[in-house]
Protein backbone atom coordinates (compact mmCIF):
# COMPACT_ATOMS: atom_id res chain seq x y z
CA UNK A 1 0.00 0.00 0.00
CA UNK A 2 2.51 2.26 1.01
CA UNK A 3 4.57 1.78 -2.29
CA UNK A 4 1.79 2.38 -4.21
CA UNK A 5 1.01 5.53 -2.41
CA UNK A 6 4.71 6.41 -3.22
CA UNK A 7 4.41 5.65 -7.01
CA UNK A 8 1.25 7.66 -6.99
CA UNK A 9 2.40 10.77 -4.85
CA UNK A 10 5.33 10.83 -7.12
CA UNK A 11 2.98 10.60 -10.59
CA UNK A 12 1.47 13.75 -9.21
CA UNK A 13 4.46 15.37 -7.89
CA UNK A 14 5.80 14.78 -11.74
CA UNK A 15 2.38 16.02 -13.28
CA UNK A 16 2.68 19.20 -11.69
CA UNK A 17 5.94 20.11 -12.17
CA UNK A 18 5.26 19.64 -15.54
CA UNK A 19 2.12 21.44 -15.56
CA UNK A 20 4.37 24.09 -13.82
CA UNK A 21 7.00 24.18 -16.56
CA UNK A 22 4.06 24.39 -19.21
CA UNK A 23 2.77 28.02 -17.66
CA UNK A 24 6.13 28.95 -17.30
CA UNK A 25 7.20 28.14 -21.20
CA UNK A 26 3.84 30.07 -22.29
CA UNK A 27 4.76 33.41 -20.46
CA UNK A 28 7.14 35.52 -21.74
CA UNK A 29 9.29 38.26 -19.85
CA UNK A 30 10.53 40.91 -22.76
CA UNK A 31 13.47 43.20 -21.81
CA UNK A 32 13.95 46.44 -22.19
CA UNK A 33 16.92 49.15 -21.79
CA UNK A 34 17.26 52.90 -21.54
CA UNK A 35 19.89 55.22 -20.41
CA UNK A 36 17.77 57.51 -18.85
CA UNK A 37 17.01 57.17 -15.22
CA UNK A 38 13.24 55.57 -13.56
CA UNK A 39 11.25 58.74 -13.50
CA UNK A 40 12.23 60.00 -17.62
CA UNK A 41 9.59 60.21 -19.46
CA UNK A 42 10.64 57.12 -21.90
CA UNK A 43 11.72 55.16 -19.13
CA UNK A 44 7.65 55.95 -17.49
CA UNK A 45 6.00 54.90 -20.98
CA UNK A 46 7.56 52.80 -21.59
CA UNK A 47 6.70 51.29 -17.51
CA UNK A 48 3.10 51.75 -18.55
CA UNK A 49 3.20 49.91 -21.91
CA UNK A 50 4.52 46.98 -19.00
CA UNK A 51 1.70 47.34 -16.95
CA UNK A 52 -0.88 47.34 -19.13
CA UNK A 53 0.82 44.52 -21.25
CA UNK A 54 0.38 42.09 -17.90
CA UNK A 55 -3.05 43.14 -17.30
CA UNK A 56 -4.25 42.99 -20.87
CA UNK A 57 -2.59 39.63 -21.71
CA UNK A 58 -3.24 38.08 -18.35
CA UNK A 59 0.29 38.27 -17.40
CA UNK A 60 1.31 35.79 -20.06
CA UNK A 61 3.32 38.98 -22.12
CA UNK A 62 6.01 40.78 -19.25
CA UNK A 63 7.91 43.34 -19.88
CA UNK A 64 11.50 43.77 -17.45
CA UNK A 65 13.06 46.83 -17.55
CA UNK A 66 16.66 48.25 -17.20
CA UNK A 67 16.82 51.48 -16.73
CA UNK A 68 19.57 54.37 -16.16
CA UNK A 69 22.04 53.20 -19.29
CA UNK A 70 22.36 49.05 -17.22
CA UNK A 71 22.58 47.22 -20.26
CA UNK A 72 24.99 49.70 -21.35
CA UNK A 73 25.40 52.61 -24.19
CA UNK A 74 22.65 53.41 -26.69
CA UNK A 75 24.55 51.93 -29.92
CA UNK A 76 25.47 48.44 -27.49
CA UNK A 77 21.98 48.38 -26.85
CA UNK A 78 20.35 48.55 -30.24
CA UNK A 79 23.20 45.73 -31.08
CA UNK A 80 22.04 43.56 -28.72
CA UNK A 81 17.83 44.52 -29.68
CA UNK A 82 19.13 43.84 -33.67
CA UNK A 83 20.72 39.91 -32.50
CA UNK A 84 17.73 39.78 -29.90
CA UNK A 85 19.90 39.42 -27.03
CA UNK A 86 17.29 42.11 -25.71
CA UNK A 87 13.83 42.74 -26.85
CA UNK A 88 13.14 46.69 -26.58
CA UNK A 89 15.29 49.57 -26.30
CA UNK A 90 14.72 53.21 -26.33
CA UNK A 91 16.99 54.86 -28.99
CA UNK A 92 18.05 58.49 -29.87
CA UNK A 93 16.88 58.22 -33.65
CA UNK A 94 20.18 60.02 -34.71
CA UNK A 95 22.21 56.62 -33.47
CA UNK A 96 20.45 55.25 -36.20
CA UNK A 97 21.13 57.34 -38.96
CA UNK A 98 23.92 55.28 -40.88
CA UNK A 99 21.99 52.14 -40.35
CA UNK A 100 18.28 53.37 -41.62
CA UNK A 101 18.82 56.19 -43.68
CA UNK A 102 14.99 57.55 -43.33
CA UNK A 103 16.36 58.58 -39.87
CA UNK A 104 18.23 61.34 -40.93
CA UNK A 105 15.22 63.56 -41.56
CA UNK A 106 14.88 63.03 -37.74
CA UNK A 107 18.23 64.76 -37.26
CA UNK A 108 18.38 67.50 -39.96
CA UNK A 109 18.25 70.98 -38.39
CA UNK A 110 15.48 73.46 -38.55
CA UNK A 111 13.20 70.86 -40.41
CA UNK A 112 10.90 70.73 -37.38
CA UNK A 113 9.03 74.24 -37.09
CA UNK A 114 7.90 73.78 -33.26
CA UNK A 115 6.52 70.69 -30.82
CA UNK A 116 3.09 71.15 -32.13
CA UNK A 117 4.54 70.83 -35.93
CA UNK A 118 6.33 67.95 -35.05
CA UNK A 119 3.76 65.72 -32.71
CA UNK A 120 1.79 66.36 -35.50
CA UNK A 121 4.34 64.81 -38.32
CA UNK A 122 5.00 62.19 -36.21
CA UNK A 123 1.41 61.00 -35.82
CA UNK A 124 0.85 61.36 -39.43
CA UNK A 125 1.67 59.23 -42.36
CA UNK A 126 5.28 60.45 -41.70
CA UNK A 127 5.50 58.74 -38.41
CA UNK A 128 4.20 55.57 -40.06
CA UNK A 129 6.80 55.68 -42.78
CA UNK A 130 10.26 56.44 -40.41
CA UNK A 131 8.23 53.42 -38.31
CA UNK A 132 8.17 50.85 -41.08
CA UNK A 133 11.70 51.71 -42.58
CA UNK A 134 13.29 50.25 -39.22
CA UNK A 135 12.54 47.05 -40.61
CA UNK A 136 15.59 47.06 -43.09
CA UNK A 137 17.69 47.04 -39.79
CA UNK A 138 15.61 43.59 -38.04
CA UNK A 139 14.01 46.42 -35.67
CA UNK A 140 10.29 46.98 -35.06
CA UNK A 141 9.50 50.61 -34.17
CA UNK A 142 6.69 50.58 -31.61
CA UNK A 143 7.00 54.17 -30.82
CA UNK A 144 8.53 57.53 -31.57
CA UNK A 145 8.92 60.08 -28.54
CA UNK A 146 9.52 63.17 -29.42
CA UNK A 147 11.91 65.31 -27.42
CA UNK A 148 11.62 68.33 -27.51
CA UNK A 149 13.81 70.93 -29.08
CA UNK A 150 17.96 70.46 -28.61
CA UNK A 151 19.64 73.35 -27.36
CA UNK A 152 23.51 74.28 -26.52
CA UNK A 153 24.79 74.39 -23.18
CA UNK A 154 28.64 75.81 -22.23
CA UNK A 155 30.48 77.62 -20.00
CA UNK A 156 29.30 80.76 -21.81
CA UNK A 157 26.90 82.11 -23.90
CA UNK A 158 26.63 80.65 -27.46
CA UNK A 159 24.06 83.87 -29.46
CA UNK A 160 25.39 82.22 -32.92
CA UNK A 161 27.39 80.25 -34.86
CA UNK A 162 30.40 82.76 -34.49
CA UNK A 163 30.42 82.01 -30.68
CA UNK A 164 30.70 78.47 -31.44
CA UNK A 165 33.76 78.67 -33.40
CA UNK A 166 36.58 76.31 -31.95
CA UNK A 167 34.58 75.47 -28.72
CA UNK A 168 34.79 71.70 -28.37
CA UNK A 169 31.00 70.64 -27.89
CA UNK A 170 29.95 66.86 -26.93
CA UNK A 171 27.63 65.34 -30.05
CA UNK A 172 26.09 62.08 -30.08
CA UNK A 173 28.25 59.31 -31.74
CA UNK A 174 26.33 60.67 -35.09
CA UNK A 175 27.92 61.31 -38.57
CA UNK A 176 25.08 63.79 -39.04
CA UNK A 177 25.66 65.33 -35.63
CA UNK A 178 29.16 65.62 -36.44
CA UNK A 179 28.80 66.87 -39.54
CA UNK A 180 26.45 69.69 -38.56
CA UNK A 181 28.35 71.17 -36.04
CA UNK A 182 31.61 70.99 -38.30
CA UNK A 183 29.12 73.15 -40.57
CA UNK A 184 28.87 75.49 -37.37
CA UNK A 185 32.46 76.14 -36.68
CA UNK A 186 32.82 73.88 -33.71
CA UNK A 187 34.82 71.33 -32.93
CA UNK A 188 32.67 68.54 -32.70
CA UNK A 189 33.47 65.65 -29.98
CA UNK A 190 31.38 62.19 -30.18
CA UNK A 191 30.89 61.22 -26.71
CA UNK A 192 28.05 58.79 -25.28
CA UNK A 193 25.96 60.69 -22.94
CA UNK A 194 27.03 58.76 -19.56
CA UNK A 195 30.66 60.12 -20.26
CA UNK A 196 29.58 63.77 -20.75
CA UNK A 197 29.61 64.95 -17.21
CA UNK A 198 32.63 63.97 -15.59
CA UNK A 199 33.73 65.51 -19.54
CA UNK A 200 32.61 68.82 -18.88
CA UNK A 201 33.50 69.21 -15.51
CA UNK A 202 37.21 68.07 -16.65
CA UNK A 203 36.98 70.37 -19.21
CA UNK A 204 37.54 67.63 -21.35
CA UNK A 205 34.73 69.55 -24.13
CA UNK A 206 33.66 73.01 -23.40
CA UNK A 207 30.13 72.16 -23.70
CA UNK A 208 27.58 70.13 -25.28
CA UNK A 209 23.87 70.17 -26.96
CA UNK A 210 20.61 68.37 -25.85
CA UNK A 211 17.09 68.82 -25.05
CA UNK A 212 16.18 70.81 -21.91
CA UNK A 213 14.70 67.49 -19.68
CA UNK A 214 18.24 65.72 -20.18
CA UNK A 215 20.14 68.78 -19.60
CA UNK A 216 18.28 69.09 -16.27
CA UNK A 217 17.94 65.07 -15.42
CA UNK A 218 21.91 64.80 -16.37
CA UNK A 219 22.53 67.04 -13.85
CA UNK A 220 25.14 69.05 -16.76
CA UNK A 221 23.50 72.26 -15.72
CA UNK A 222 25.56 71.91 -12.46
CA UNK A 223 28.84 72.17 -14.62
CA UNK A 224 27.87 74.27 -17.87
CA UNK A 225 25.73 76.93 -16.70
CA UNK A 226 24.44 78.96 -19.52
CA UNK A 227 21.66 77.31 -21.94
CA UNK A 228 21.32 78.82 -25.13
CA UNK A 229 17.93 78.45 -26.83
CA UNK A 230 19.22 77.74 -30.63
CA UNK A 231 16.77 74.75 -30.91
CA UNK A 232 18.78 73.85 -33.96
CA UNK A 233 16.96 69.95 -34.27
CA UNK A 234 14.23 67.87 -32.45
CA UNK A 235 15.62 64.65 -33.21
CA UNK A 236 12.99 62.68 -31.40
CA UNK A 237 13.99 58.92 -29.50
CA UNK A 238 12.52 55.75 -30.80
CA UNK A 239 10.79 52.90 -28.93
CA UNK A 240 12.06 49.70 -30.96
CA UNK A 241 11.61 45.92 -30.69
CA UNK A 242 13.54 42.94 -31.95
CA UNK A 243 12.04 41.71 -35.16
CA UNK A 244 13.00 38.10 -34.77
CA UNK A 245 10.69 38.51 -31.17
CA UNK A 246 8.44 40.15 -32.90
CA UNK A 247 7.91 37.52 -35.58
CA UNK A 248 7.95 34.17 -32.45
CA UNK A 249 5.00 36.84 -30.97
CA UNK A 250 1.22 35.42 -31.66
CA UNK A 251 -0.92 37.93 -34.00
CA UNK A 252 -2.85 38.67 -30.53
CA UNK A 253 0.03 39.58 -29.24
CA UNK A 254 1.47 41.42 -32.00
CA UNK A 255 -1.20 43.59 -32.23
CA UNK A 256 -1.91 44.29 -28.03
CA UNK A 257 1.82 45.55 -27.87
CA UNK A 258 1.91 47.80 -31.59
CA UNK A 259 -1.19 49.98 -29.57
CA UNK A 260 0.22 49.59 -26.73
CA UNK A 261 3.28 51.16 -28.22
CA UNK A 262 0.96 53.93 -29.85
CA UNK A 263 -1.07 54.45 -26.78
CA UNK A 264 2.41 55.44 -24.80
CA UNK A 265 2.96 58.35 -27.30
CA UNK A 266 0.57 60.12 -25.10
CA UNK A 267 1.58 58.64 -21.57
CA UNK A 268 5.13 60.28 -22.74
CA UNK A 269 3.89 63.27 -24.10
CA UNK A 270 1.93 64.26 -21.13
CA UNK A 271 4.85 62.89 -18.44
CA UNK A 272 6.62 65.29 -21.01
CA UNK A 273 4.98 68.45 -20.45
CA UNK A 274 4.76 68.10 -16.56
CA UNK A 275 8.28 67.44 -16.31
CA UNK A 276 9.66 70.59 -19.26
CA UNK A 277 8.05 72.75 -16.34
CA UNK A 278 9.78 71.45 -13.51
CA UNK A 279 12.70 71.12 -15.03
CA UNK A 280 13.04 74.68 -16.22
CA UNK A 281 11.86 75.88 -12.81
CA UNK A 282 14.48 73.42 -11.41
CA UNK A 283 17.31 75.24 -13.45
CA UNK A 284 15.65 78.53 -12.56
CA UNK A 285 16.20 77.74 -9.43
CA UNK A 286 19.73 76.59 -9.83
CA UNK A 287 20.86 79.69 -11.58
CA UNK A 288 20.91 78.98 -14.97
CA UNK A 289 21.41 81.25 -17.74
CA UNK A 290 18.64 81.04 -20.05
CA UNK A 291 20.15 82.74 -23.73
CA UNK A 292 18.21 84.18 -26.36
CA UNK A 293 19.93 83.07 -29.76
CA UNK A 294 20.34 84.12 -33.15
CA UNK A 295 17.74 81.84 -35.06
CA UNK A 296 18.38 83.11 -38.42
CA UNK A 297 22.25 83.06 -38.43
CA UNK A 298 21.78 79.51 -37.04
CA UNK A 299 19.38 78.77 -39.71
CA UNK A 300 21.46 80.30 -42.59
CA UNK A 301 24.68 78.89 -41.52
CA UNK A 302 22.89 75.15 -41.41
CA UNK A 303 21.97 75.89 -44.83
CA UNK A 304 24.76 73.86 -46.96
CA UNK A 305 24.23 70.74 -45.04
CA UNK A 306 20.49 70.64 -45.29
CA UNK A 307 20.94 70.91 -49.38
CA UNK A 308 23.40 68.27 -49.29
CA UNK A 309 21.14 65.57 -47.39
CA UNK A 310 17.89 66.75 -48.62
CA UNK A 311 18.94 65.92 -52.45
CA UNK A 312 18.42 62.63 -51.83
CA UNK A 313 15.37 61.57 -52.70
CA UNK A 314 13.70 60.18 -49.63
CA UNK A 315 14.89 62.47 -47.74
CA UNK A 316 13.71 65.16 -49.76
CA UNK A 317 10.33 63.18 -50.24
CA UNK A 318 9.87 63.41 -46.30
CA UNK A 319 10.80 66.87 -46.00
CA UNK A 320 8.05 67.48 -48.61
CA UNK A 321 5.76 65.80 -46.28
CA UNK A 322 6.86 68.39 -43.11
CA UNK A 323 6.63 71.12 -45.40
CA UNK A 324 3.16 70.45 -46.34
CA UNK A 325 1.98 69.94 -42.49
CA UNK A 326 3.82 72.96 -41.81
CA UNK A 327 1.21 75.03 -44.13
CA UNK B 1 47.52 9.90 -38.18
CA UNK B 2 50.99 9.54 -38.14
CA UNK B 3 53.87 10.66 -35.45
CA UNK B 4 55.29 13.00 -38.52
CA UNK B 5 52.33 14.68 -39.73
CA UNK B 6 50.87 15.85 -36.07
CA UNK B 7 54.54 16.68 -34.92
CA UNK B 8 54.26 19.01 -38.95
CA UNK B 9 50.73 20.27 -37.34
CA UNK B 10 52.12 21.33 -33.90
CA UNK B 11 54.62 23.74 -36.02
CA UNK B 12 52.53 25.35 -38.53
CA UNK B 13 49.97 25.72 -35.42
CA UNK B 14 53.01 27.21 -33.22
CA UNK B 15 53.99 29.71 -36.00
CA UNK B 16 50.34 30.56 -36.37
CA UNK B 17 50.17 31.11 -32.78
CA UNK B 18 53.08 33.37 -32.76
CA UNK B 19 51.59 35.37 -35.37
CA UNK B 20 48.26 36.12 -33.09
CA UNK B 21 50.85 37.35 -30.68
CA UNK B 22 52.61 39.67 -32.79
CA UNK B 23 49.47 40.39 -34.02
CA UNK B 24 46.94 41.29 -30.59
CA UNK B 25 50.67 43.12 -29.33
CA UNK B 26 50.66 45.47 -32.42
CA UNK B 27 46.81 46.07 -31.57
CA UNK B 28 48.06 47.28 -27.99
CA UNK B 29 50.93 49.81 -29.17
CA UNK B 30 48.53 51.22 -32.31
CA UNK B 31 45.76 51.43 -29.43
CA UNK B 32 48.28 53.70 -27.25
CA UNK B 33 49.27 55.47 -30.47
CA UNK B 34 45.62 56.68 -31.35
CA UNK B 35 45.19 57.64 -27.90
CA UNK B 36 48.10 59.36 -27.35
CA UNK B 37 47.53 61.30 -30.72
CA UNK B 38 43.75 62.03 -29.63
CA UNK B 39 45.33 63.96 -26.33
CA UNK B 40 46.87 65.84 -28.81
CA UNK B 41 44.72 66.62 -31.05
CA UNK B 42 42.25 67.45 -28.21
CA UNK B 43 43.94 69.66 -26.06
CA UNK B 44 46.84 71.04 -28.45
CA UNK B 45 45.82 71.29 -31.90
CA UNK B 46 42.02 71.63 -30.55
CA UNK B 47 40.68 69.37 -33.41
CA UNK B 48 39.41 66.39 -31.57
CA UNK B 49 38.86 63.01 -33.35
CA UNK B 50 35.42 61.14 -34.67
CA UNK B 51 37.59 58.32 -35.43
CA UNK B 52 39.92 57.72 -32.38
CA UNK B 53 37.33 56.10 -30.37
CA UNK B 54 35.43 53.49 -32.98
CA UNK B 55 39.22 52.60 -34.14
CA UNK B 56 40.69 52.00 -30.52
CA UNK B 57 37.28 49.55 -29.86
CA UNK B 58 38.02 47.68 -33.37
CA UNK B 59 41.74 47.34 -32.10
CA UNK B 60 40.60 46.14 -28.76
CA UNK B 61 38.86 43.63 -30.29
CA UNK B 62 41.93 42.69 -32.32
CA UNK B 63 43.96 42.66 -29.11
CA UNK B 64 41.41 40.44 -27.31
CA UNK B 65 40.19 37.97 -30.11
CA UNK B 66 43.89 36.82 -30.56
CA UNK B 67 44.85 37.02 -27.51
CA UNK B 68 42.23 34.55 -26.49
CA UNK B 69 43.37 32.35 -29.73
CA UNK B 70 47.45 32.36 -28.23
CA UNK B 71 45.42 31.18 -25.03
CA UNK B 72 43.99 28.49 -26.61
CA UNK B 73 47.44 27.15 -28.44
CA UNK B 74 48.68 27.39 -24.74
CA UNK B 75 46.00 25.68 -23.36
CA UNK B 76 45.55 28.44 -20.78
CA UNK B 77 42.05 28.79 -21.05
CA UNK B 78 39.42 27.29 -18.38
CA UNK B 79 40.61 23.50 -18.25
CA UNK B 80 39.09 22.74 -14.92
CA UNK B 81 42.28 21.18 -13.21
CA UNK B 82 41.29 20.84 -9.85
CA UNK B 83 38.14 19.18 -11.07
CA UNK B 84 40.68 16.59 -13.01
CA UNK B 85 42.86 15.96 -10.43
CA UNK B 86 40.09 14.60 -8.24
CA UNK B 87 39.67 11.46 -10.73
CA UNK B 88 42.26 9.20 -11.20
CA UNK B 89 44.78 8.76 -14.52
CA UNK B 90 42.39 6.56 -16.60
CA UNK B 91 39.18 8.84 -16.70
CA UNK B 92 41.49 11.94 -15.87
CA UNK B 93 42.94 11.47 -19.83
CA UNK B 94 39.23 11.00 -21.01
CA UNK B 95 37.59 14.07 -19.21
CA UNK B 96 40.10 16.36 -20.60
CA UNK B 97 39.41 14.75 -23.78
CA UNK B 98 35.70 16.49 -23.33
CA UNK B 99 37.16 19.53 -22.29
CA UNK B 100 39.12 20.16 -25.25
CA UNK B 101 36.10 18.74 -27.55
CA UNK B 102 33.75 21.54 -25.49
CA UNK B 103 36.79 24.25 -25.90
CA UNK B 104 36.77 23.58 -29.43
CA UNK B 105 33.13 23.53 -29.50
CA UNK B 106 32.38 26.77 -28.17
CA UNK B 107 35.52 28.21 -30.52
CA UNK B 108 33.68 27.26 -33.34
CA UNK B 109 29.85 28.45 -32.39
CA UNK B 110 31.56 31.82 -31.46
CA UNK B 111 33.05 32.34 -34.76
CA UNK B 112 30.53 31.44 -37.15
CA UNK B 113 28.31 33.41 -34.67
CA UNK B 114 30.53 36.32 -34.83
CA UNK B 115 31.14 35.70 -39.40
CA UNK B 116 27.08 36.20 -39.35
CA UNK B 117 27.28 39.22 -37.14
CA UNK B 118 30.23 40.69 -39.20
CA UNK B 119 28.29 40.09 -43.04
CA UNK B 120 24.84 41.39 -41.16
CA UNK B 121 26.67 44.83 -40.51
CA UNK B 122 28.84 45.11 -43.78
CA UNK B 123 26.66 47.37 -45.52
CA UNK B 124 26.10 49.64 -42.80
CA UNK B 125 28.90 52.45 -42.02
CA UNK B 126 30.06 53.12 -38.97
CA UNK B 127 29.93 56.97 -37.38
CA UNK B 128 32.72 58.60 -36.94
CA UNK B 129 35.31 56.19 -39.09
CA UNK B 130 34.92 55.19 -42.75
CA UNK B 131 34.20 51.22 -41.89
CA UNK B 132 31.43 48.68 -41.56
CA UNK B 133 29.85 48.43 -38.11
CA UNK B 134 30.52 44.42 -39.06
CA UNK B 135 34.26 45.11 -39.20
CA UNK B 136 34.16 44.88 -35.95
CA UNK B 137 33.30 41.06 -35.18
CA UNK B 138 35.58 40.02 -37.87
CA UNK B 139 38.65 39.41 -35.49
CA UNK B 140 36.18 37.62 -33.08
CA UNK B 141 35.12 35.72 -35.92
CA UNK B 142 38.71 35.03 -37.18
CA UNK B 143 40.51 34.33 -34.08
CA UNK B 144 38.20 31.86 -33.01
CA UNK B 145 38.24 30.29 -36.25
CA UNK B 146 41.79 29.66 -35.34
CA UNK B 147 41.17 28.96 -31.82
CA UNK B 148 39.03 26.06 -33.37
CA UNK B 149 41.82 24.65 -35.43
CA UNK B 150 44.80 24.86 -32.31
CA UNK B 151 42.68 22.88 -29.83
CA UNK B 152 42.03 20.48 -32.82
CA UNK B 153 45.48 20.06 -32.76
CA UNK B 154 46.14 20.00 -29.33
CA UNK B 155 43.40 17.05 -29.59
CA UNK B 156 45.49 15.54 -32.03
CA UNK B 157 48.61 15.63 -30.45
CA UNK B 158 47.24 14.62 -27.29
CA UNK B 159 45.33 11.11 -29.00
CA UNK B 160 49.29 10.76 -30.56
CA UNK B 161 50.79 10.77 -27.07
CA UNK B 162 48.53 8.48 -25.47
CA UNK B 163 48.58 5.94 -28.42
CA UNK B 164 52.54 5.63 -28.28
Amino acid sequence: MRRRQLVVGAGSALALASSVAIAKTETRTLTAADVHPATYPTVTAVAWIAEKLQQSSNGTLRIKQYHSGQLGRESDTVDLVRLSALDITRVFAGGLNNAVPETKILSLPFVFRSVPHQRACLDGEFGQRILESLQTYQLKGLAIYDAGARNFYAHKAIRGPSDLKGLKIRVPVSDMFIELLTELGANPTPLAYGAVYSALETKLIDGAENNLRSYHSSRHFETAKVLSMSAHTYTPDLLVLSLKTWNQLGSEQQRLLEDLGRQSVAVMRTSWDQGDTQARNALEAAKVQFQETDADAFSAACQPLLQRYLSQSTLRDLNQMLVRAAQ
Amino acid sequence: MSAVSAEANETFAARIARLCDAIAMLALIVIAAVQLWQVIARYLLNQSLAWSEPLSSLLLSILMSFAAASAVYESRHFRFSWLLDQFPKTYRTWLDRVINLTISGACLAISIKAATWAMDGIAVKQAGIALPVGSNYVPLALAMLLAFLFSLVRLLAKQQETGR
